[in-house]
């Protein structure tokens, strides 16, 4: 009986290990990247949208002087362009990578259906 | 059977630990997803394992198996059964495996809580879980087996000690380990990015941030656990003696209350990275120093175990812990260069800067109080103790400055502000604080320290409820009714205000540590049955006294009538149990608490006509301090509760299409 459980109780854990790479269970795993500028960018903008908030809630609650508040909402509104700007600028590079992704797509489907072509005629 | 069961599964989980962290590692470093999934699986199955470990000595408890050593060596067949939870952890070997599932539980949980947000860090924080895990099912199999089996099977056991048989012992030893223990998450996640070379972007702050306050929340519900079980069973009056593990759970305390304020200005502003990198360490090394100090490190404490010699192992894991940690963050340092700069000294990222080091300064001497003793003994061969007068003296005034900055830090706006304007935010706070300075002149209290102290107290006090009352009135701008206002108020900003409950739950504890350090009034007084003795307004009668004979302890009960001016009090049974098997006396406070003061009442020595030395106390605003416990895990819980993101009314987010990178 001993001998069952200790059988059992290695068994399953090594099933579980093996399991993954027996099966190629993860492939995708790695795909997302957290540095991503993509996701450094939403960071960015998500502490400035805090900021911004926080600096309304001082000045209506009397914390911020008239002069204050406004320098802070005029560094946050900075902060806000150049992030809208990195974001549209990596839009337009996704776009065109992606556009010339479909263009290679294309022109693959392209040759082979010429190919395809040239080898019925011959 | 179950006993051999649970041998093997923690043996298995130990291989399985080593083959967690190897497997993590490469899978990280080589970039192999099956890998890393493999790892992340075997650690899934880990607590399976260890729950068979611990489900057969839980049995073994059960059954009165003494052919288990543990089980031989703490319960015995006069045992409530109830009890079985507490004399699990109650010896080094069980406090080890407990510290093992509870660990695999919490590291199950992190990954869990990282593994899609993180993936790229995820391997590296996998493998210092996995290692930390290794280390200790590699001291419970080689050193500390719970499930050991003697040569000889006793008839009876010795039982469990008689200082844990107390309500507290059910939550305090587990909740202060599993805080201990728990400050490894964090820190895995933090070093794991930072290793993974994604700590320059903040993508580990926000996961972070919320384990950091999840530790820091056990830490100090553990600690406040701890001072109530001293204070009622110890038998001395006083909930805090400054003892080396006292201090053990206080510095990793001390480090992670300056981590979970100091990452918040990594989240919004992108600075303070290496900083925080270094916190970490500093409050993981401090759990370790925690444990290490606990499990027969030099110092001898009432909390210790002191018969295991283990604690050096703790110490080398420590200082390779340390080490490995350093060498790390100076290897990738230049990935944790910070965004941006300070732009002003009057600005909330200064005041978080300095009540860091606050914090750390305290921590340090703490640490060097500690320790000392050690080092004077082993360098000059000289016997020095460090006890309550060094702490108050040194680490006193650097906790009141703390407790000051934490008053009026709040008002300092994000970025800078101007001198007239912080002038303007505290000036109601700063009155509020003369005010109570000049009332508790007025009822009598005249040590310059404890008002200012209390002073403090009422600027810190004040600058919360103001703002409450200024936002409040802000939204009543909007026609909202005062209670909505309010409401929507704390809301709409739960870090900032959950923050601030948990600011209250502090004051509170201050209020009860400063009134019953300065204020309260102790009698050692001989008492014979019959006799009365006046205290203050107290009038206490010594009606009787009984003693009663169990199967293991001798228990002396004094019975007291107790009156306050004209108003009856009721009864209270002081005891004072001696523990054959242990020598030891143990202690049981009769205490009649209430916001005002707590009247407590304890035998000391006993003398054979019935009579005894009792020490009665009149401790103010204690009560307080137990109060303080639910408010600050309420307003931890309120912090972290999820909130909508931040999206924006103020400005429109431009839609984005996303590919991998």
């Amino acid at each position: 009986m001993l001998v069952l459980i200790a059988i059992i109780l290695t068994l399953i854990p090594a099933l579980i290990i093996l399991y993954p790479l027996l099966k190629r269970v993860g492939s995708n795993e790695l795909l997302k990247d957290e540095s991503s500028l993509t996701s450094e960018l939403n960071r960015r903008w998500d502490g400035v949208v805090a900021g911004l908030r926080t600096a309304e809630l001082e000045f209506s609650i009397g914390n911020l002087s008239d002069d204050d508040y406004k320098w802070i909402k005029n560094t946050y509104a900075k902060e806000t362009a150049q992030i809208m700007e990195a974001m549209e600028l990596q839009e337009e590079e996704e776009t065109e990578l992606m556009e010339s992704l479909e263009r290679e797509i294309e022109r693959a489907k392209l040759e082979l259906a010429n190919e395809k072509e040239s080898e019925d005629k011959s | 059977m179950f006993v051999e069961s649970g041998y093997i599964a923690i043996g298995v989980s130990f291989a399985l630990s080593i083959y967690i962290s190897l497997a993590a590692l490469t899978g990280g470093i080589k970039k192999i997803p099956e890998l890393i999934v493999s790892a992340r699986w075997g650690l899934y199955t880990l607590p399976i394992l260890l729950f068979v470990a611990v489900a057969a000595l839980v049995n073994a408890f059960v059954t009165n198996d003494f052919s288990v050593r543990y089980v031989a060596e703490n319960s015995n067949l006069a045992m409530p059964q109830q009890y079985t939870w507490v004399a699990l952890y109650a010896g080094n070997a069980g406090s080890l495996l407990f510290i093992a599932i509870v660990f695999s539980l919490l590291a199950v949980i992190g990954i869990l809580s990282i593994r899609k947000s993180l993936p790229h860090s995820t391997p590296y924080a996998l493998t210092l879980m996995a290692l930390v895990l290794t280390f200790f099912l590699g001291i419970i199999c080689f050193m500390a087996n719970p499930l050991e089996r003697l040569p000889i099977t006793p008839a009876d056991g010795q039982g469990i000690n008689p200082l844990l048989v107390h309500f507290g012992m059910f939550i305090h030893p587990p909740v202060q380990m599993t805080g201990l223990v728990s400050v490894t998450i964090p820190f895995s996640i933090a070093i794991g990015a930072m290793l993974a070379k994604r700590g320059g972007r903040d993508e580990w702050v926000d996961i972070g941030r919320i384990w950091g306050m999840i530790s820091w929340l056990i830490l100090t519900m553990g600690l406040l656990l701890g001072s109530w079980w001293a204070y009622t069973i110890l038998g001395w009056g006083g909930y805090w003696a400054w003892d080396p593990v006292e201090n053990s759970a206080l510095m990793p305390w001390l480090a992670m209350t300056a981590f979970i304020h100091s990452i918040m200005v990594q989240k919004r502003r992108g600075m303070f990275r290496m900083w925080n990198m270094v916190i970490i360490i500093v409050a993981f090394t401090l759990s370790l120093m925690g444990m290490f100090i606990n499990r027969g490190g030099p110092v001898p404490s009432v909390h210790s175990f002191a018969q295991s010699t283990m604690g050096w192992l703790f110490l080398m894991f420590m200082g390779v812990a340390l080490f490995g940690s350093l060498i790390a963050f100076l290897w990738r340092m230049d990935n944790l260069v910070s965004r941006e700069k300070l732009e002003s000294l009057f600005s909330r990222e200064s005041m978080f800067l300095f009540q860091n080091v606050l914090f750390l300064v305290a921590a340090f001497i703490t640490l060097w109080g500690s320790v000392f003793p050690v080092l004077a003994d082993v360098i000059n061969d000289t016997t020095v103790t460090v006890g309550e007068p060094f702490y108050n003296v040194v680490v006193g005034p650097v906790l009141l400055v703390i407790l000051a900055v934490m008053g009026i830090g709040p008002f300092f706006p994000w970025r800078r502000s101007t001198r007239s304007n912080i002038y303007r935010a505290i000036r109601v706070p700063l009155v509020a604080g003369l005010l109570t300075a000049i009332i508790i002149t007025a009822v009598g209290i005249r040590q310059p320290v404890a008002i200012l102290a209390f002073a403090v107290c009422g600027v810190a006090a004040a600058g919360i409820f103001n703002e409450w009352v200024r936002g409040t009135r802000s939204r009543m701008r909007k026609k909202e009714p005062i209670w909505i206002a309010f409401a929507k108020l704390i809301a709409g900003n739960r870090p900032r205000y959950g923050g601030y409950i948990v600011h209250l739950g502090i004051l509170m504890l201050a209020i009860g540590a400063i009134a019953s350090s300065f204020y309260s009034i102790q009698r050692d007084i001989m008492m014979k049955p019959g006799e009365t003795y006046q205290v203050q307004d107290y009038r206490i009668s010594y009606i009787d006294s009984s003693e009663k004979k169990y199967s293991d302890r001798d228990e002396f009960i004094g019975e007291f009538k107790v009156t306050k001016g004209d108003k009856d009090l009721g009864m209270m049974y002081p005891k004072q149990s001696f523990y054959r098997e242990f020598r030891i006396n143990a202690t049981h406070a009769a205490i009649k608490s209430n916001p005002i003061e707590d009247f407590y009442i304890i035998p000391s020595q006993l003398s054979d006509d019935g009579g005894a030395i009792f020490r009665i106390l009149l401790n103010p605003l204690v009560w307080w301090m137990w109060a303080a416990g639910p408010v600050m895990a309420i307003g931890t819980i309120f912090a972290l509760s999820p909130q909508k993101r931040l999206s924006t009314n103020l400005v429109s987010k431009p839609e984005q299409k996303t590919i991998s990178s």
